[in-house]
């Protein structure tokens, strides 16, 4: 009785495992099954008083299945370059031209000079295709302070010296919601040999904050806000920081960017934000700072 | 609020007051017991045909029916059952304890007793399924462990068609949204081993119930569905028992009497043994291993007619474990997660018309993680040994206290009202790290209260009408805020004819407690948290209308139902959200989430139609279960604010469950399911994502070169609209052959079975894999399907005494 039922019943499916088990857990989906690649365009503006001249890029998505990195098709090139970008405020309105040596639309200030606390929209066509988006440039903020805490006499052996604590406070401007991008950073030079074998020093700068410095008047309006990091730098010099004051669409734009989680297969999807609307993504921000008020502070007699 | 309280409560007196007061009345009451066992019996129909009036007995068994005086012949009818008719002449109060006689099967013929036939068209209850414990035994199930959940998964209304996982979809409601208590007490997680096995041992179970909507008022807390899960008693006349041997567990359950007709217990536990077999051929420094157990437990004393105390214990863990020596160096990691659950009930009968049960329960879940090492430190002057250790854990306990009275004043009305309360405690992060410069000990602790008032009586009018209106009263309180919400309740079953009845339901339900979790595969490290002053309860109404009739010639019950649900203040998780709470943990940090900044609400609204042809009596038995739904969700923060298919909408779900008995010895099972594509959301395209770069800014050396200003990012996934994307259709076959044999002492099974008999490719996951061209500069991406299981047979051993 049982031999009868078992035995077929057995080695049907285990034929049928044994022949099917190497296909069987991996299987690659066909492009033509998966949602079809949305190919529209991405512009990305952030613009600022304080900046020599505007500068709009104007770019597409890229598909994520199949051959990816393709270079841009001439016809697509072609696209790119040949939209038509207004930017305006309520008073004036300019055509912002392609600049070919840039890879950008771009347009000196003395042309069209930005001011800060006015509403501008850009609008960007290409055939029947049209987006807009608009952002208002804040008011610079002029009491940044910056510091450095002391540094502790003994350093662990083990794990090299304590690091110092920079810190960066200002006041907030009371009875508006605020954003910001604290930034400081320090004057390093590196010293190669150019072809002739002369030693060259070439200036860069070390930036000491990144995403930490994105801040909002949250909870806070009107106080003394603080972004502290840790520095671990040595030397003589000089560190600088910069007060951004940045509009909403930037702050949000800028934590979605640096808050990605896409390469968490346990989160959930998230779009990079966006404030442009009609038929294309991505972000026209604004942003100001105080140039002439920028501290500095000087790091001395430090020991290795 | 307290008007709404006063209409209902008005309402409820009213029904009562209409009652005819005749004075020839007299009571008949009673416990209904199997026979040979002693096991009290819920759920037998006690009728008197003539009358055409019922009643049937409770949870415990008992039952009350009030009738006029004279020459009554009741009819005891349960399901699998020997029909049994009593004929009392009934001139005074009388007390009647029956005992009944399971059926044997007729393998001579397909006729069926139809009487022994549990009647859907005489129920005024809708929505509900009654899961055949014995049937669950029948059925094939994954490597042979037979699965309470994964049974359930195969009835219509509760999604099935996602490989391994445990998580129930209820009409359309989140995988949190089901209360699952087990003898009253809430289980939290019903996952082992990441949702491939639950944690409910069908061996020591004897009913599960499962409500999908019309739901009674006494059961609150949860939006979408209620299964309550009760373990047998144990044998009270003589010892009885169990034991299987399978691919991957054992399982032994043993009950019997303590003292003869007055007290029984039951044991019953289950562990996976794979770490056992595995551990020979591990190297003597490494052990590494996995395992399950479960465990249940009850004892249960009669002080005779007026008392009852019955005490019972569910306790489960999952461990993950690895430890390594080198010379004096030892190292131990590893995680585990379990629910442990208790409860002391006793029951106290007033009278014949008035039973009481008083229940304290304690429940608790608990997920920890552990690091220890021993390491030598080398000095010039010596050797130092160092110990770090570190412990996470999250959990939930909670305590509750309910009383609950059965009060059954005339043979139309049967009122059931009662009051809980219950303390949670959540524990959602408590770490400790302890090396020897670092001493960590953070723990936080939330209590809540939630307490409910519940009234509801069972009122028939007239032979053909049945009303069952109800009104919960539910509150929550914490750090100060407290919501109180009515929830109206509302059931009405009207008899068209001698097999069919039409009827229709209104239930109001409400939530406070959530669980977070996007991982959707049962990670153990999903967190349950409490409503807030900002993440407010969800609250869900349902209204669903079908006709129930019996086809008694055949043995079967056709159920039809259609169910509109909307759900206010559902929880979803904003855009990126992740609640993956163990990174960064063991670089020593704490890793606590700003859970309520990460979720956002919204509303949900499921509509659908499910049909369902049973037939749970005869040589012949399963069911064939079809939905046809609908799943939809709209949040302001999400997907720009329009409506979007919920992950768990499946538009067609077909479930196929049979089992046959070829004789004596032999019976085959079979199931099939189908489940068309859940949504997913899936990137479009890859968006270009530059910054703002401030070291090319202007206050830096000036743009002579004509950079742009700001710096280049890796391309970000653009997903357009969310649930964009249907995976492909789910469909299995799984069959089980049964072999029995009677030996001298004891009865053998053998059973053979195979999961997914067809090898169905299903869809697991999807994963990306990337291709490189060097020589042309080119890169592929693909996106690959995971599957987990192809055929799998399995063989089991059991023997029964």
């Amino acid at each position: 009785m049982i031999k009868k039922y078992i035995i077929p019943f057995l080695i049907l499916p285990i034929g049928v495992l044994l022949g099917s088990c190497e296909d069987f857990f991996l299987k690659d989906i066909d492009v033509d099954d998966l949602p079809p690649y949305e190919k529209i365009m991405v512009v990305q503006g952030f613009i600022s008083p304080q900046q020599d001249s505007i500068k709009i890029a104007l770019k597409f998505t890229l598909p994520t299945w199949g051959l990816r990195n393709q270079p841009l098709s001439e016809e697509d090139q072609l696209a790119l370059r040949s939209a038509v970008v207004t930017l305006k405020d309520e008073e004036r309105s300019v055509s912002i031209p392609y600049v070919e040596a840039q890879g950008v639309y771009a347009i000196s200030q003395e042309e069209f000079p930005l001011q800060e606390g006015t509403r501008y929209e850009l609008t960007v066509e290409r055939e029947t295709q049209r987006l807009t988006a608009s952002c208002e440039i804040p008011k610079s903020n002029n009491t940044l302070v910056i510091s450095l805490s002391e540094r502790e006499k003994e350093n662990d052996p083990q794990y090299g010296y304590e690091p110092q604590y920079l810190r960066l406070t200002w006041e907030d401007t009371k009875d508006q919601v605020n954003y910001y991008n604290a930034y400081a950073y320090k004057n390093e030079y590196y010293t190669y040999y150019d072809e002739l074998g002369n030693e060259t020093q070439q200036a860069y700068q070390q930036r000491l904050t990144y995403s930490e410095g994105y801040t909002s008047d949250y909870l806070s309006d009107g106080r003394w806000l603080e972004v502290e990091v840790n520095y671990y730098g040595y030397g003589e010099g000089e560190i600088k920081g910069v007060l951004y004051s940045v509009d909403e669409h930037y702050y949000e734009y800028h934590q979605s960017v640096y808050n990605y989680t896409g390469d968490n297969p346990f989160a959930e999807p998230q779009n990079i934000y966006t404030n442009v609307e009609g038929d294309g993504t991505g972000i026209f921000c604004a942003y100001s700072y105080d140039s002439t008020a920028i501290p500095t502070i000087e790091v001395e007699g430090v020991e290795n | 609020m307290m008007k709404q309280l006063q209409v209902c409560l008005t309402f409820f007196l009213l029904l009562v007051g209409t009652q005819s007061y005749a004075q020839n009345n007299y009571t008949i009451s009673g416990y209904v017991k199997e026979k040979g066992s002693g096991e009290l019996l819920p759920g037998v129909t006690i009728y008197d045909a003539n009358l055409q009036l019922g009643t049937t007995t409770n949870t415990y068994g008992f039952y009350s029916l009030t009738l006029p005086a004279g020459s009554r012949q009741l009819v005891y009818t349960f399901v699998g059952y020997e029909r049994v008719v009593k004929t009392i002449d009934l001139k005074d109060n009388i007390t009647l304890d029956l005992d009944f006689l399971p059926s044997t099967v007729e393998l001579e013929t397909v006729e069926v007793n139809a009487t022994a036939q549990e009647r859907v068209s005489e129920s005024v209850e809708m929505s509900k399924m009654i899961l055949p414990v014995s049937q669950i035994q029948d059925l094939p199930a994954f490597l042979g462990e037979k699965d309470v959940i994964k049974t359930l998964q195969l009835m219509p209304g509760v999604q099935s068609g996602r490989e391994g996982s445990s998580d129930l979809h209820v009409r359309g409601g989140g995988g949190d949204q089901n209360l699952l208590i087990l003898d009253d007490a809430v289980v939290y997680n019903a996952n082992h081993l990441f949702g491939f096995f639950s944690v409910f041992n069908g061996e020591a179970l004897k009913s599960v119930e499962v409500y999908k909507g019309g739901f009674p008022a006494r059961y609150g807390g949860r939006l979408s569905s209620v299964i309550d899960m009760n373990m047998k008693e144990g044998n009270k006349e003589e010892f009885h028992g169990s034991a299987s041997v399978g691919l991957i567990s054992s399982s032994a359950t043993v009950e019997g009497p303590l003292k003869k007709g007055k007290s029984s217990f039951l044991v019953s536990g289950r562990r996976t043994y794979v770490d056992i077999l595995t551990r020979p051929f591990m190297d003597d420094d490494f052990n590494a291993g996995y395992y399950f157990y479960d465990l249940n437990t009850k004892v249960n004393y009669d002080f005779g007619p007026k008392n009852k105390v019955y005490v019972s214990g569910y306790f489960g863990r999952d461990r993950f474990y690895s430890s390594e020596d080198y010379r004096d160096d030892e190292f131990k990691a590893g995680l585990e997660w379990g629910n442990a659950t208790g409860t002391v009930r006793w029951n106290h009968l007033f009278n014949q018309k008035l039973f009481a049960n008083a229940t304290l329960i304690a429940s608790n879940y608990k997920f920890g993680l552990f690091q220890d090492e021993r390491y030598q430190e080398y000095h010039p002057d010596g050797r130092e040994e160092v110990h770090l250790k570190m412990r996470y854990n999250s959990n939930i306990t909670d305590y509750s206290f309910k009383y609950d009275l059965d009060y059954m004043p005339t043979a139309k009305h049967q009122l059931k009202m009662g009051v809980i309360l219950t303390n949670h405690r959540f524990s959602p992060s408590a770490f400790v790290f302890k090396g020897p410069e670092t001493d960590i000990d953070e723990r936080q602790l939330i209590s809540t209260l939630e307490g409910g008032v519940y009234i509801e009586d069972i009122y028939k009018p007239t032979a053909r009408l049945t009303l069952n209106p109800g009104f919960r009263l539910s509150t929550f309180y914490h750090e100060g805020r407290t919501y109180v919400q009515p929830e109206p309740r509302f059931n009405v079953s009207y008899v068209v004819s001698k097999d069919l009845a039409i009827k229709a339901s209104y239930a109001m339900m409400n939530q406070y407690v959530h669980r977070l979790s996007n991982t959707g595969i049962g990670l153990p490290t999903d967190l349950w948290v409490s409503s807030t002053k900002n993440v407010l309860p969800q609250t869900s109404q349902q209204v669903a209308a079908g006709l129930a009739k019996d086809i008694d010639k055949y043995g079967l019950t056709l159920t039809v139902e259609g169910y509109y649900k909307r759900s206010i203040n559902a929880i979803s998780y904003k855009e990126g959200a992740s609640f993956l709470f163990l990174e960064n943990l063991f670089e020593g940090e704490n890793n606590e989430v700003d859970w309520e900044n990460n979720i956002t609400r919204g509303n949900d609204t499921s509509y659908g139609v499910e049909v369902m042809l049973q037939r749970k009596v005869g040589r012949l038995s399963g069911w064939v279960g079809y939905t046809l739904s609908w799943s939809e969700r709209q949040f302001d923060e999400l997907n720009l604010g329009k409506s979007f298919y919920a992950p768990w909408d499946q538009r067609h779900d077909l479930s196929i469950a049979g089992s046959y008995k070829i004789s004596d010895r032999v019976s085959v099972g079979a199931t099939w399911v189908y489940g068309s594509g859940t949504p997913l959301t899936m990137a479009v395209a890859k968006t270009p994502s530059d910054v703002h770069s401030p070291e090319l800014d202007a206050h830096a050396p000036k743009d002579p070169l004509g950079q742009t200003y700001y710096s280049y990012q890796p391309t970000r996934d653009y997903y357009g609209t969310l649930s964009n994307f249907r995976r492909p259709a789910y469909h299995r076959m799984d069959i089980a052959f049964r072999f029995h044999k009677q030996k001298k002492y004891f009865q053998r099974t053998w059973e053979v079975g195979a999961y997914n008999v067809y090898n169905r490719q299903n869809m697991f996951f999807y994963t990306t894999d990337y291709e490189y061209d060097y020589r042309n500069d080119q890169e592929y991406a693909y996106l690959q399907q995971v599957s987990l299981f192809p055929v799998i047979p399995y063989v089991s051993y059991k023997v029964t005494f």
